[in-house]
């Protein structure tokens, strides 16, 4: 039992950071019904230019900021320029070249920097607490889980209670009637990519911290899983994307935990699978109404 | 059970179909006899073409039932009530864009031929005498609809009135024996709009069962010999054009579109 | 001469290999608009299941594959493409019922479950993967069969079956009003793709004599779906000429400039982006663009004209 809660709790900090990244994949899809295959590798492209920027002497929290907006702004150009002239060309097309895009940003990266791993240069305090006898938690985890509940349930306010987050719920729930009462569809769309870059960048520099190192294939591990995440939780439905993160993040840590590591891998999409033959609209997501 | 003459091809009773709170159909009745040919029509948002959708399948009737050919018909899927002889086109038109003429007309004979499929990739001279007299009827429906000269073109490239011809060769395609047309005429120029008139009136002719959907009065009004007004999913009229066109109800129902559709 | 021969007979095998591959992929994402990211996992299937069957089965048996090498092959490859397609057939069954980005998902996500689950076979080599297979496969044998699957798609594709994928593929509601099965259709082009790809996989295993849980991986899947797009995913010549670019291009940049072939990835993933924004049809349309003049072509793909129509 104890052991059990050890497990749970290792979890937390990988399925806080699937979490970040969820977000992002769960925005756009709810506003363009794409899979933005690319969101992945925003996050990898964080963790690097965060490592940039404070290498170059900037306090973390500009090296975060600052690789926000650039990160933020370069998922703005791609939408313009690479989805936007798609999107009546059927779902295939778009899909097709946001796998495209993903696969040339992991090279290019390889190519500018390394294929092998770096070390990263900032870390969260990794001091340990104890609770009871055996239950050992790393300061970091808890700073990491409670980054991620804020940031997510602050985005679910955003969406709820101000303009803009009211635009993109318009843009998700009825495009059409979205843009004939006057929302800027194309700003919104933007937003939705800016925000989901802004958390993809967060959880790279976390992910980075806490495991010490960044590599150009971070992204397709972590951004699948994360994808299989916003999924389980019900995409388009924020506090469905830290459920889902959470919760395979707990799975794996789990399986790790009983000697089955090598199942790791395949349980977040033996998961996702069973998630989307039994409830399609994951744990918290409501069922939509097919239109014909 | 075998239908006797009086039976009609297909029968509508008490049809009413809800998507959450509203009511989109309520207690629906109509009836299409063999060679008849019927007007639906109604302002638009009056529920025409989820009258075609109940009966071909894509939705399922919240209650009532349809009978095609004296056997129940409601909440079947799509596919097998089309193979039951009920064939159909779109309002918003659904060709297969990467195909061309000739070949969706070849699609449409699929499920008829599905037996030819293995004889075609072994090469059995059998089924490839058997595929080509179907290339046959593919072309003398080509000539029948006047699309011969553009068969190699791919679909989407055809003007919007050629398609509307395309699309109800591609219904007639499957033998059927009743045809749903969804606003045949829209698109069309005036020669254009006779020309199809004819060609329906040829198709009902032959002991097809048709129902059309359309806004054009002048083109419903020379065709058809019973017509049905719909609105906010209630039938508020049955009967003969000259009825339909007097009726008060009907007229009430149209003032304020009136523009838009200019009651003939 | 022999020397030429012996320096291309390599290239030469992977290109029919990979042909086929991009062949089986096609029949799925061109001719039935599906998207796939799971393609290698049933090339890895069938490679590992011919494998199986040369290296255990049929000594079991009491047949040696070195004294048979050709029946020995047709047995294997035999085993590799059931094997593999009915796998597809298990898995489209539940899945194709999931609207297009869910299907790609699933389809990814059991090619990783295949990967755990070659890496966690200690019979099959585990992670080492699966070595000593016999060479067994004839280069005049494996073009034959390439050749053959050529013939045989272009065959599916004019009989009623290929018609009923087709017309799926472009519009489902439309279809179904034709009587037209839609799952149906489904279910078959990926079951006969899928197979199609475990017997390039069966091929593969026995001319390199090694095989290992690498090739189910999502790598490998994108490798081959960027190359099939490229080609040009609406034809067969289309996705020849991709699997030609993925195995020749780096073998002649390898001549040229080495730096260039250790990036090809790059630049293939860039030529996709740029393709797929200013000609969806591929390399292989392209072609037929300048070939036949200015004549019009839709800009859009038949991929999933989808359900955006909503009739009142």
């Amino acid at each position: 039992m104890i052991d059990f809660l050890q497990y749970l709790l290792d979890g937390l900090a990988t399925g806080s950071v699937y979490a970040l990244i969820a977000v992002g994949y769960s925005m756009v899809f709810g506003v363009l019904q794409l899979v933005n295959f690319a969101h992945s590798e925003l996050f990898m492209l964080g963790a690097y230019l965060v490592m940039l920027l404070f290498a170059q002497g900037a306090p973390i929290w500009a090296a975060v900021l600052l690789a926000g907006c650039g990160v933020g702004a370069f998922a703005v150009l791609m939408e313009k320029f690479a989805y936007r002239p798609l999107r009546s060309s059927g779902r295939l097309a778009p899909l097709i070249t946001a796998v495209g895009i993903s696969i040339f940003l992991q090279n290019l990266v390889q190519a500018l920097f390394s294929p092998n791993p770096q070390a990263y240069p900032f870390h969260l305090p990794d001091g340990i607490l104890e609770f009871g006898e055996d239950i050992l938690v790393r300061q970091r985890d808890i700073l990491i889980f409670i980054l991620a509940v804020v940031l997510t349930l602050g985005l679910e306010a955003f969406v709820r209670y101000t303009k803009p987050g009211k635009g993109i719920r318009a843009v998700a729930i009825h495009p059409q009637a979205a843009r004939i009462v006057g929302v800027p569809y194309n700003r919104i769309v933007s937003l939705t990519f800016f925000i989901g870059a802004v958390m993809a960048v967060v959880a790279g520099a976390l992910q980075g911290a806490a495991t010490n190192q960044i590599w150009p294939y971070m992204g397709v591990s972590s951004g699948l899983k994360a994808f299989a995440a916003a999924v389980l939780g019900g995409i388009g439905v924020l506090p469905g994307a830290l459920v889902g993160g959470l919760a395979l993040g707990i799975v794996e840590s789990l399986l790790v935990g009983y000697d089955l590591s090598t199942f790791k891998d395949g349980a977040a999409f033996l998961i996702l699978i069973l998630v989307l033959l039994v409830r399609p609209q994951g744990l918290l997501g409501k069922k939509v109404l097919v239109k014909v | 059970m075998t239908p006797n003459i009086s039976t009609p091809l297909l029968q509508a009773e008490k049809l009413t179909v809800r998507f959450g709170g509203l009511v989109a159909l309520n207690g629906f009745n109509l009836s299409v006899p063999k060679g008849g040919l019927i007007g639906l029509i109604g302002p638009n948002g009056a529920g025409k073409t989820t009258v075609f959708n109940l009966m071909t399948g894509v939705y399922k009737p919240t209650a009532g039932t349809v009978l095609f050919e004296g056997e129940s018909i409601g909440g079947r899927p799509a596919h097998a009530i089309a193979r039951r002889g009920i064939a159909r086109t779109f309002q918003n038109i659904r060709l297969f864009s990467g195909l061309t003429v000739r070949e969706n007309l070849l699609a449409a004979t699929a499920y008829a031929r599905r037996h030819e499929t293995f004889g075609t990739i072994l090469g059995w001279p059998a089924s490839l005498a058997r595929m080509r007299a179907n290339e046959k009827k593919v072309e003398e429906m080509l000539s029948l609809v006047g699309l011969s000269a553009h068969a190699d073109a791919e679909a989407s490239s055809l003007p919007y009135g050629s398609q509307r011809k395309l699309e109800i060769a591609r219904a007639l395609m499957t033998d059927p024996s009743l045809l749903l047309l969804d606003e045949p005429a829209a698109g069309m120029n005036p020669t254009e709009k006779e020309a199809l008139r004819k060609l329906v009136a040829q198709i009902a002719a032959r002991g097809l069962g048709v129902l059309v959907i359309e806004h054009d009065m002048r083109f419903v009004m020379n065709l058809c010999t019973t017509i049905t007004v719909l609105d906010h999913g209630e039938v508020i009229c049955v009967g003969d054009p000259k009825t339909v066109q007097n009726d008060k109800a009907v007229i009430e129902a149209y003032l304020g579109v009136e523009e838009s559709h200019g009651l003939a | 001469m022999s020397d030429v021969l012996s320096y291309l007979s390599l290239p030469l095998t992977m290109l029919a290999v990979f042909g086929i591959q991009a062949l089986s992929l096609q029949l799925i994402l061109g001719g039935a608009g599906l998207l796939s990211f799971g393609h290698a996992a049933y090339f890895a299937v069938g490679g590992y299941v011919a494998a199986a069957v040369s290296v255990f089965a049929l000594p079991a048996l009491g047949l040696d594959p070195s004294t048979s090498p050709l029946f020995s092959l047709f047995v294997a490859a035999l085993a590799g493409l059931l094997a593999s397609g009915l796998t597809g057939f298990l898995v489209a069954l539940p899945c194709l019922r999931l609207q297009g980005d869910y299907l790609a998902m699933a389809t990814l996500g059991f090619g990783e479950i295949v990967v755990t689950v070659l890496k966690n076979v200690d019979a099959v080599g585990g992670t080492r993967g699966f070595k000593d297979i016999p060479k067994l496969t004839h280069p005049l044998a494996l073009w034959l069969t390439l050749a053959a699957v050529v013939v045989f798609l272009h065959r599916l594709y004019a009989s009623p079956l290929g018609f009923a994928i087709r017309a799926t593929r472009d519009d489902e509601i439309a279809s179904r009003s034709l009587g037209i099965s839609t799952n149906r259709s489904k279910v078959l082009a990926f079951s006969i793709g899928t197979g199609l790809s475990g017997l390039a996989g069966a091929f593969h295993a026995h001319a390199l004599q090694f095989i290992s849980p690498d090739a189910a991986s999502f790598d490998r899947s994108v490798e081959i779906l960027l190359a099939v797009v490229l080609g040009g995913m609406f034809s067969l010549r289309g996705s020849l000429l991709g699997a030609f670019l993925l195995v020749a291009l780096p073998e002649v940049l390898r001549f040229a400039t080495p730096a260039i072939a250790e990036k090809r990835v790059l630049f293939f993933s860039l030529a996709v982006i740029l393709l797929m924004i200013l000609n969806p049809k591929g390399l292989a349309g392209l072609g037929d663009r300048l070939f036949h003049g200015l004549r019009r072509r839709p800009r859009n793909p038949p991929g999933a004209s989808g359900s955006t129509g909503v009739p009142t």
